[in-house]
């Protein structure tokens, strides 16, 4: 018995608030793990997108000067 | 009527001004569409976690739950498995990644992010259509819940009671839009757990900890502290289990007022500490009033009704005062949900409606100004038919949460998920999930099945989204693309990636206006994915 219910009842049913809290909780260690490197990504993204509107503003610039 | 004293009505009138004044506070800090219909998209993580799950929660778990409880033993938990771990599916699944890709596309509601993730002329009208109506048969039956509630448990007649409860609510989501409806929330989830976590604790020492309430139950009737209910009623059914089970712990992600909380998080990287948050919450919130209802077997044998579980045991363990904020405790998980609806309301008549269809040219004020009006009316239509009180009502509710999961979850899902899924798979799967829950409901398949509404509508229409995908136009590039965006997939030439990390390598500052240069990239092939 555990806590006065027969072990399979007390598995099936009050194991789950602490299996979920654990659960949660590596949830956020590998969510969190990814957050940095989807920081880094979108960053990297940000300066690639505003390099290439760079480029293609000087390049039409170039293109109205000739 | 158990409480009615003046002290319930000081406290209700304390919590329902506090209310008041949390809506007009964020009227006053509320100046654009975004900040009305999205919070202006900087809702925090305990912000977010707590009014992501009160508004997933009604009256139910102050009354229904622990009733169950009471008559069927602890066979009643399988639902609080499920319930329990929905937050781990609903934000670790959606919460990033909605939040990403709804900002990407400019949405402002659960509605218009199917449309631009699904294109189709009529894509918003179908879902507007069954978000619509399903949404609001809630509003409806969370009015009437209120005033009923108010009603049997202060005294107070019911068409009185109707029109306070449902007025507060109106005031203050008319006024402050979602960051009143959020802070409301948030404080109402403090209330609701704190009333919960108190009775519990004293109630524990009467029944002698865990072990005393189960050997307890046990004398009174063994099959109480089985798995199959009590008198063994539900021995073998593992179908209803795993219905009861699936259903809360996936269904959340398929209703438009939940997961419109994910489209307001300021940030992706909140949905980590969103999980942790709303799990813990969920907890104190899912489980205790089970239990509740289990000690109440014990200690208040003889008791009338047993949905008055909660609130007798409040008055026999807890002096007036906070007995009468467990009451107000349970206004505030009616008012929780409801607030949120009628805002879904509002943002889907004003948006999805009026700017979409009426004046596509609405300014910013225009917007605010007409969801405003549509929640103002909405909410007096409610309160107008909820003082009739149409027969039906509360057999609505029940399967409008299967119909709303059957119609959105598999295209919500797969909107983030999915590069394959397109408009096709999308209606189908709005259609089918709708109609299979609309007749399975009506023709009282349930019970003779034994397969819950939502069990058989979710699958049905994951299977309608799946084939309408594989016989339709896939997404266009420019759509994969932003999908990918938002799982962080796209491939970015390496040479750039070294710009996050100048702050602590500056060395490589030179290198990168070097890598910037475009002819230097385009001659190494690194062109736009």
């Amino acid at each position: 018995m555990i806590f006065g219910l027969e072990p399979h009842v007390f598995f099936a049913f009050l194991s789950w608030p602490v299996t979920y809290i654990i659960i949660a909780i590596i949830m956020y260690f590998v969510m969190g793990r990814n957050d940095k490197k989807e920081e880094a990504w979108e960053k990297a993204y940000d300066e690639w997108q505003s390099s290439l509107k760079r480029d293609r503003k000087k390049a039409a610039e170039g293109g109205e000067d000739k | 009527m158990i409480g009615g004293g003046v002290t319930e009505y000081v406290v209700l009138l304390i919590y329902l001004v506090a209310m008041i004044g949390i809506g007009v506070y964020w009227a006053k800090h509320t100046k654009t569409s975004e900040d009305y219909l999205l919070g202006g998209r900087r809702i925090g993580a305990f912000l977010t976690a707590l009014t992501l799950q009160t508004t997933s929660m009604s009256g139910y778990m102050f009354m229904g739950g622990p009733a169950q409880s009471y008559r069927d033993g602890y066979f009643t938990l399988w639902y609080a498995v499920g319930d329990g771990g929905g937050a781990i599916f609903n934000v670790g699944i959606l919460g990033k990644r909605m939040r990403r890709l709804t900002y990407f596309l400019g949405c402002l509601s659960p509605i218009e992010y199917i449309e631009k993730r699904y294109p189709g002329k009529a894509t918003r009208i179908i879902a507007a259509i069954i978000a619509i109506a399903f949404v609001y048969g809630y509003v409806l039956a969370q009015f009437l819940s209120a005033g009923k509630t108010m009603c049997a448990l202060l005294g107070v007649p019911l068409p009185v009671a109707i029109v306070i409860g449902a007025g507060v609510i109106i005031f203050y989501t008319f006024a402050g839009g979602y960051l009143a409806v959020a802070w409301t929330d948030f404080v109402q989830g403090i209330l609701m757990v704190c009333s919960m976590v108190i009775i519990f604790v004293l109630a524990w020492s009467q029944v002698d900890g865990l072990t005393g309430l189960n050997e307890g139950l046990r004398a009174v009737d063994p099959t109480l502290v089985g798995m199959w209910g009590k008198g063994n009623i539900y021995m073998g059914q593992w179908g209803v289990v795993a219905g009861a089970i699936g259903v809360y712990l996936i269904g959340y992600m398929g209703l438009p007022h939940v997961v419109i909380r994910h489209m307001a998080m300021e940030k992706p990287s909140l949905a980590k500490r969103t999980v942790v948050i709303a799990t813990v919450w969920n907890q104190l919130f899912i489980f205790v009033p089970y239990i509740i209802g289990l000690m109440g077997i014990l200690m208040l044998p003889d008791i009338g009704d047993p949905e008055m579980v909660v609130l007798t045991m409040a008055y026999e363990l807890l002096p007036v005062v906070l007995a009468a904020i467990v009451l107000v405790a349970i206004m505030s998980a009616i008012m929780s949900t409801a607030d949120a609806q009628l805002m879904l309301m509002g943002t889907m008549l004003g948006r999805d409606i009026y700017q979409r269809y009426i004046n596509k040219d609405a300014t910013d004020k225009q917007l605010m100004n007409v969801s405003r009006i549509c929640i103002l009316l909405v909410g007096v239509v409610s309160v107008i038919i909820a003082l009739i009180q149409p027969p039906g009502v509360f057999q609505l509710v029940v399967f409008s949460f299967a119909t709303l999961g059957s119609s959105f979850l598999p295209s919500y899902v797969g909107a983030v998920w999915t590069k394959w899924g397109n408009t096709t798979g999308c209606y189908a799967s709005m259609i089918v999930g709708c109609i299979t829950s609309i007749v399975w409901e009506a023709a009282g398949l349930a019970p003779i099945t034994g397969m819950h509404t939502f069990f058989i509508g979710i699958i049905v229409s994951i299977a309608a989204y799946c084939i309408g995908s594989a016989i339709g136009k896939p997404p266009t590039e420019e759509m994969k693309e932003m999908i990918d965006r938002a799982g962080c997939k796209i491939k970015i030439p390496a040479g750039l990636a070294t710009a996050n990390y100048k702050d602590i390598a500056p060395e490589t500052n030179g290198v990168l206006t070097f890598l910037k240069d475009s002819s230097y990239m385009e001659e190494r092939g690194f062109q736009p994915v």
